[in-house]
């Protein structure tokens, strides 16, 4: 427990979590600056600038924009063909309706993912560069207790980094519906699987960050495991995906990536097993 | 992918880093770091 404390005040000493916790947070906080400006609670001019576009539409269409079947042109109606053609158009909601936080949460999971693995590569990979696992050694020789704490603190570290960003996140885009869009049908169950959503992308980043660090233990460089990752994910799985497309389901980089949005822990039957 | 239950996802994520954790071990357990 003592060396998990040590790792972990180590790992909150660094300057690059500070560094990318910040940078996260301007980018959320910008996000919802962006967010606040572009959403209104006005439906009424939303409502009429869809009608206006449509009018638009069917005008272009009667002064001859659309293209209708030159044959059986007896009886035929022009207004009447460009209003079919056109159609209804539906009236975007110009609020942010607060309910849509589950689909932004799935969609910051794979940054905040790789981001992690970042802080797990650099946490080994510095001690490596720079040689002070010598003196970590000195004090604690036994080297299998020394690497699963260090697994353990940057595990840690990945989960609350997540967990951290997640409620920053649902924090700061809480004023922009509450002001200009939307904060009702917020009940238990919504609650429930915005808190799945989030407990499961901070199980990846606590995850990532445990691959970072092992890749960046075995090449003694940040950069070397960060190009490690880079070419396993893009370049290998790649191809992988290309020759053998029935191997995905067992992919690194794609379970990664559903492990947020997977929301059911029975199989559903019929039931095929995703590898056969 | 679309029958991937979350059991499925965990179980393949949990093999890839409990192997990427031993190959590690290994490695750093061998390493002479004087």
């Amino acid at each position: 427990m003592g060396m998990l404390a040590t790792e972990l005040r180590r790992m909150w000493s660094r300057r690059l979590v500070k560094l990318l916790g910040a940078s996260v947070v301007l980018a959320i906080l910008a996000g919802a600056t962006i967010g606040f400006f572009n959403s209104s609670r006005d439906t009424a001019s939303a409502l009429q600038e869809t009608r206006a576009q449509r009018r638009r539409a069917i005008q272009e269409c009667e002064s001859g924009g659309f293209q209708f079947p030159r044959q059986n042109r007896r009886g035929f109606d022009l207004e009447k063909a460009c209003r079919r053609a056109v159609g209804t158009h539906q009236a975007p909601d110009p609020g942010l309706d607060y309910r849509q936080m589950q689909e932004v949460l799935l969609a910051i999971s794979p940054p905040l993912a790789i981001l992690c693995l970042l802080l797990g590569a650099s946490f080994v990979g510095a001690e490596w560069q720079k040689e002070t696992i010598t003196t970590t050694l000195t004090w604690e020789p036994r080297r299998a207790r020394l690497l699963a704490a260090k697994f353990a603190a940057v595990a840690l570290a990945g989960f609350a980094f997540s967990v951290v960003m997640g409620l920053v996140l649902a924090a700061s885009l809480w004023p922009v519906a509450a002001l200009r869009g939307s904060t009702s049908d917020l009940d238990a169950a919504w609650l429930r699987s915005a808190s799945g959503i989030g407990l499961r992308m901070a199980l990846l980043g606590g995850l990532t960050a445990v691959v970072g660090c092992a890749i960046a233990t075995v090449a003694r460089n940040t950069t070397a495991a960060l190009s490690v990752a880079f070419l396993y994910f893009a370049v290998l799985e790649g191809v992988i995906r290309g020759f053998r497309p029935g191997w995905q389901p067992g992919l690194l980089g794609d379970n990664a990536a559903q492990s947020s949005r997977v929301n059911r822990w029975v199989p559903q039957w019929p039931h095929r097993r995703p590898w056969t | 992918m679309a029958s991937q239950t979350t059991l499925d996802v965990t179980v393949v994520l949990v093999v890839y880093a409990a192997v990427l954790m031993a190959i590690a071990m290994i490695f750093f357990k061998r390493r002479d770091v004087t």
